[in-house]
Formats: structure tokens, C-alpha cells, sequence
């Protein structure tokens, strides 16, 4: 026995306590206790990639966080600097691979600015109707795959189903499945195969029920709420100093979508509702995207009105060998996970100076630390799930 | 407390009735829209000659550099204008079938069709020559 516990115990002995408490009090006395490191991922199925986090544990709660990243870096950036601005679509691609027409069409809007190309308007339908379509579908496998990491198997498998559908549309429409390439500067690709606007108008009218059928699995849930409500909050002035934007911030009670408050494209001409919920948590979260699929699904919609209604060219005049005046843009849209902006440096060649893209991802997971403190661990996959990061965009 | 739960159970109950929705995929081989973008094939025209002029299009318009062409004078027999691709390989390890070279080529002499199983046992193999990139007539 050291002298300092020796000591302890002749005070302790001489209060009158009986044997068996004195031993058990200078016990705890004398227990430290000290933080856990424990390194969480890169090869975590519920990091949805190759993130790392390395938690601090007090217990089961965490302390601190750490996020490291880099594991899929690909230097999208500097490849950029050697390509053309058309080769630069298809690497766009394999940013949010989940969302790969949003990927582009951030980036072709910002070249036609930096040219003022104006754009056929039938184009620019086609545009944001993929666009729509690669939202529902990027958030149908964060809705399958948050589910499934909290523990609902069952929406995992429905949810895929219906991507399925979406993709189906896709690969008819562009021949790719995930990395589409379909968007030009200019305009798009090609015009819409034969058929596809009713396949599109058919997709429209099972997803609502779709989502129905969802709902009845998660919505009122008792381990879904129980697992979600309360946990990882984050409050909207947090939320904005670190620069969370997309669903992550709505579900904060902050009215902010590009597409409301800085109108591109055709968007200002469509009538949709922003989804905004004040719960600041998880189910929040949810819920924003869970309503962001419905109003997509209605922006689908009317680009289906219109196109069934229109014919036209759908590529604007640009030269083959495409030069950009000198100059610099920068240009900032809606993507599924947030704000995406591509900021363009042209030197008058026909490859970009520089290209900076602001991907969503990369910006919403420095919030993470700040929503996890003091929670449990396991919560820890519900905020990863809720912030919906895709390693391609934040490592590039 | 247990009626949503109820609920839930209730779907999932009534998918078991349901058509199953997977396909059995070595089994049954699954249909790609007609756009695909798959294996490349180089075209001739009616005659039987290749169709490619060596015009080195779809070689710089490639964002992966997947593609290495080079090409020689060619008797009218072999080649409507006169020169032909000798080597013309696409690298499979490389190549992100984005389908520019289809959209740059001027005389419709590359093109990506729907076949789609691509993989190989030997990296060596994903290089894809002349041989194998061939239209058979
Ligand atoms: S499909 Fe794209 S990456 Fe592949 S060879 Fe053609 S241009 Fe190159
Ligand atoms: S395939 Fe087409 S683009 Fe390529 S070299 Fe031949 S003719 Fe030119």
C-alpha cells in the first residue's frame, strides 16, 4: 500500500467506517480514468467511403473529433488544369458520383457565364429535370443507406429500388448510369430518346406513393424517432459560422436554397417549395429531404409539361475549339448535398488557369465535430448519416 | 407505441406477395438502353474497309488519354481516302467511357455499343488492339 493510501485509510479508520467501505472509498479515490482514442473508419461501412474520425471517449461519450480525410483524393483540380473545358465534364462526373448531373451542371453554368453563352431553353429543361431526377436519387440512397446504418434493413432495399428506376431513366436517356456526362457547354448532349418523358411521367406518379410507404416505415417509428430526435443538434448560427449549406442547414431552420434565393437556369420560372424545418437534429434532417424528394419529384413534373410541349435545338453555337475570354467566374448552385461553386480562372486558352470547386460535402463535415460533442458514440453514425457526405466530393 | 410498428410490418408482409425484383444476373443477362456506353467498335462501311481516316480526332479529344493511334498511306482498296489506322488501341485501364471519341469522330468510324462485361483476369488483356476492336462482317 503506498504511504498516501496508507494515510487515507487510518483517517478513514478512525471515523469509525467499517472495513469494506473504508477499502471500497479509497479505491475510488485513487481510480483516474483517461480518454479513449479510437479510430473510426476508413474502411467503416457507415462512413459511406473512406472517412476517418478519430473519436476521444470519455466513457461512451465523445469528446473531441477528428476528422482525417484524403484517402480519395484524385486531384481533380490540377488534372483540371491540363484539360479543356469539355474534357473537364466527364471529371465532374466522379465528384458526387451519386449526383453526377448536378455535378455538371454547376460546372457547364459557370463556363457559359465566363462566355456568356446563352443557352436554348428547351436545353436548359433537360437540364434541370436531370437535375431533379439526380436529387431524388442521390437522396433515395442517403435515405437507404442512413436507414440502414441506424438499423432499418428494410427501406435499404425499397429505397434501391427505386433508384434503380431513376438510374434506368438515366442510363436511357445519357448511356451512362452514375457518371453521365451528359450536360454540354452550351447545351446538353444529345436530345431525349423516344419514350422517356412517359417513362419520366410514370416514375412521377409511383414515387409519391413510394415515399408513402417509406414513411409508414420510419416517420412515427419509435427506434427511428428515438434514434434520430434530439441527436446531433447543431444550431443555425453554429450551422452558418462553419459554413454548412444544403439540407444539413435547412433542417436548422435556415431558409437558404440557391435555387430560391439566387434563381439559375429555368428555376426561377418552376414552382416548387423550399423545405425548411426547425428541429435542428437529426429527424430534422430527415425530414427536409424527405419533403426535397416530393418537391423535386413536382419540378419533374413541369419540366415533362414543357418538354412535351416544345421542340427545339438543344446545344447553343460554340465553336469546336472553345476559348473563354480571359477573366474569372464564380458560380454557385443547388447540388443535392448543398452549395456547390466552381470558380473558374481563364487565361484565354482553351484549358482553365485554375479551377477551385466548393463541394458541400467538404464544408458540411467540418460541422461534424461540433454536432457530436458529448453525445454517444452510436450517434456518431446517425450524424455522419445525417450531413450525407460523399467522399468523392470531399476529397477531389 | 406498437402501431406504427404494426404498420411497418404490414408492408414488408405484403412485398413477400409481391414479384421479386432482382434479377439473377449471370443467369439472366440484363438489357441496356440502346445509348450505353460500352465496348468500342471500329466500323467499316460496306465494302469492308475500315472506315477511320487516322484524322487523330477522337485520340485528342479523350479526357483520359486512353487512346493511341497511328496511321499509314493506304491503297483506295483498303481505305476510301487513302490512309488507315495501323494501331489503334484504346486502353481499358485507362479509358472512362465518356464517349467523346464517338461524338468527335467526323466519319462515324468509332463507336461505343451495348456490350457490357468487360472485365478480364489479366490486366494485359484490357488493351484493346485493332484485333479485337474490329467490326466482324
Ligand atoms: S470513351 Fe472516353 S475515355 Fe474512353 S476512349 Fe473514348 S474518349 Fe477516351
Ligand atoms: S476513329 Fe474517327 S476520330 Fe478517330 S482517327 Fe479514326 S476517323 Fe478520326
Amino acid at each position: 500500500m503506498a504511504v498516501k493510501e496508507e494515510q487515507q485509510f487510518k483517517e478513514l479508520m478512525a471515523k469509525g467506517t467499517s472495513l469494506g467501505q473504508v477499502d471500497e472509498d479509497i479505491m475510488r479515490q485513487n481510480i483516474r480514468t483517461q480518454d479513449l482514442w479510437v479510430n473510426m473508419g476508413p474502411q467503416h461501412p457507415s462512413t459511406h467511403g473512406v472517412l476517418r474520425l478519430i473519436l476521444a471517449l470519455q466513457g461512451e461519450r465523445i469528446v473531441d473529433t477528428e476528422i482525417v480525410i484524403g484517402y480519395l483524393h484524385r486531384g481533380t483540380e490540377k488534372l483540371a488544369e491540363a484539360r479543356t473545358y469539355h474534357q473537364i465534364i466527364p471529371l465532374t462526373d466522379r465528384l458526387d458520383y451519386l449526383a453526377s448531373p448536378a455535378m455538371n451542371f454547376g460546372y457547364v453554368l459557370a463556363v457559359e457565364k465566363l462566355a456568356g453563352i446563352e443557352v436554348p431553353e428547351r436545353a436548359e429543361y433537360i437540364r434541370v429535370l436531370m437535375a431533379e431526377l439526380a436529387r431524388i436519387s442521390s437522396h433515395l440512397l442517403w435515405l437507404a443507406t442512413h436507414a440502414l446504418d441506424i438499423g432499418a434493413m428494410t427501406v435499404f432495399l425499397y429505397c434501391f429500388r427505386e433508384r434503380e428506376m431513376v438510374l434506368d431513366l438515366f442510363e436511357m436517356a445519357t448511356g451512362g448510369r452514375l457518371t453521365t456526362s451528359y450536360y454540354r457547354i452550351g447545351g446538353v448532349a444529345h436530345d431525349l430518346p423516344e419514350g422517356f418523358l412517359d417513362k419520366v411521367k410514370e416514375f412521377c406518379e409511383i414515387f409519391p406513393k413510394r415515399v408513402q410507404d417509406y414513411d409508414d416505415l420510419l416517420y412515427s417509428n419509435r427506434i427511428w424517432l428515438s434514434r434520430t430526435v434530439n441527436v446531433a443538434k447543431i444550431s443555425a448560427e453554429k450551422g452558418l459560422a462553419l459554413g454548412l449549406s444544403g439540407p444539413s442547414i435547412r433542417g436548422s431552420g435556415v431558409n437558404w436554397d440557391l435555387r430560391r434565393a439566387n434563381p439559375y437556369s429555368v428555376y426561377d420560372k418552376l414552382d416548387f417549395e423550399v423545405a425548411v424545418f426547425d428541429g435542428c437534429d437529426v429527424y430534422a434532417r430527415y425530414l427536409v429531404r424527405r419533403k426535397e424528394m416530393l418537391e423535386s419529384c413536382k419540378i419533374v413534373k413541369q419540366c415533362v409539361e414543357y418538354l412535351e410541349k416544345t421542340e427545339g435545338p438543344v446545344m447553343a453555337k460554340v465553336p469546336k475549339v472553345f476559348k473563354p475570354p480571359a477573366g474569372e467566374v464564380y458560380f454557385a448552385t443547388e447540388a443535392p448535398k448543398g452549395e456547390l461553386g466552381y470558380y473558374i480562372v481563364s487565361d484565354g486558352s482553351n484549358k482553365p488557369y485554375r479551377l477551385k470547386i466548393r463541394t458541400p460535402s467538404f464544408a458540411n463535415l467540418i460541422a461534424l465535430p461540433e454536432m457530436v460533442k458529448g453525445q454517444m458514440v452510436a450517434d456518431v453514425i446517425a450524424a455522419i448519416g445525417s450531413i450525407d457526405v460523399v467522399l468523392g466530393e470531399v476529397d477531389r | 407505441m406498437v402501431g406504427p410498428l404494426l404498420k411497418g410490418l404490414k408492408i414488408t408482409f405484403s412485398h413477400l406477395f409481391k414479384p421479386a425484383f432482382t434479377v439473377k444476373y449471370p443467369y439472366e443477362k440484363i438489357e441496356v438502353a440502346p445509348r450505353w456506353r460500352g465496348k468500342h467498335v471500329l466500323r467499316v462501311d460496306e465494302e469492308g474497309r475500315e472506315k477511320c481516316c487516322y484524322c487523330g480526332l477522337c485520340e485528342a479529344v479523350c479526357p483520359a488519354n486512353a487512346i493511341r493511334i497511328y496511321g499509314e498511306e493506304a491503297p483506295l482498296e483498303k481505305s476510301d481516302v487513302g490512309k488507315i489506322a495501323v494501331i489503334y488501341e484504346i486502353d481499358y485501364r485507362r479509358c472512362i467511357f465518356c464517349g467523346y471519341c464517338e461524338e468527335a469522330c467526323p466519319r462515324g468510324a468509332i463507336e461505343l455499343t451495348t456490350f457490357y462485361e468487360l472485365a478480364e483476369p489479366e490486366r494485359e488483356k484490357l488493351l484493346q488492339t485493332k484485333e479485337t476492336l474490329l467490326e466482324k462482317r
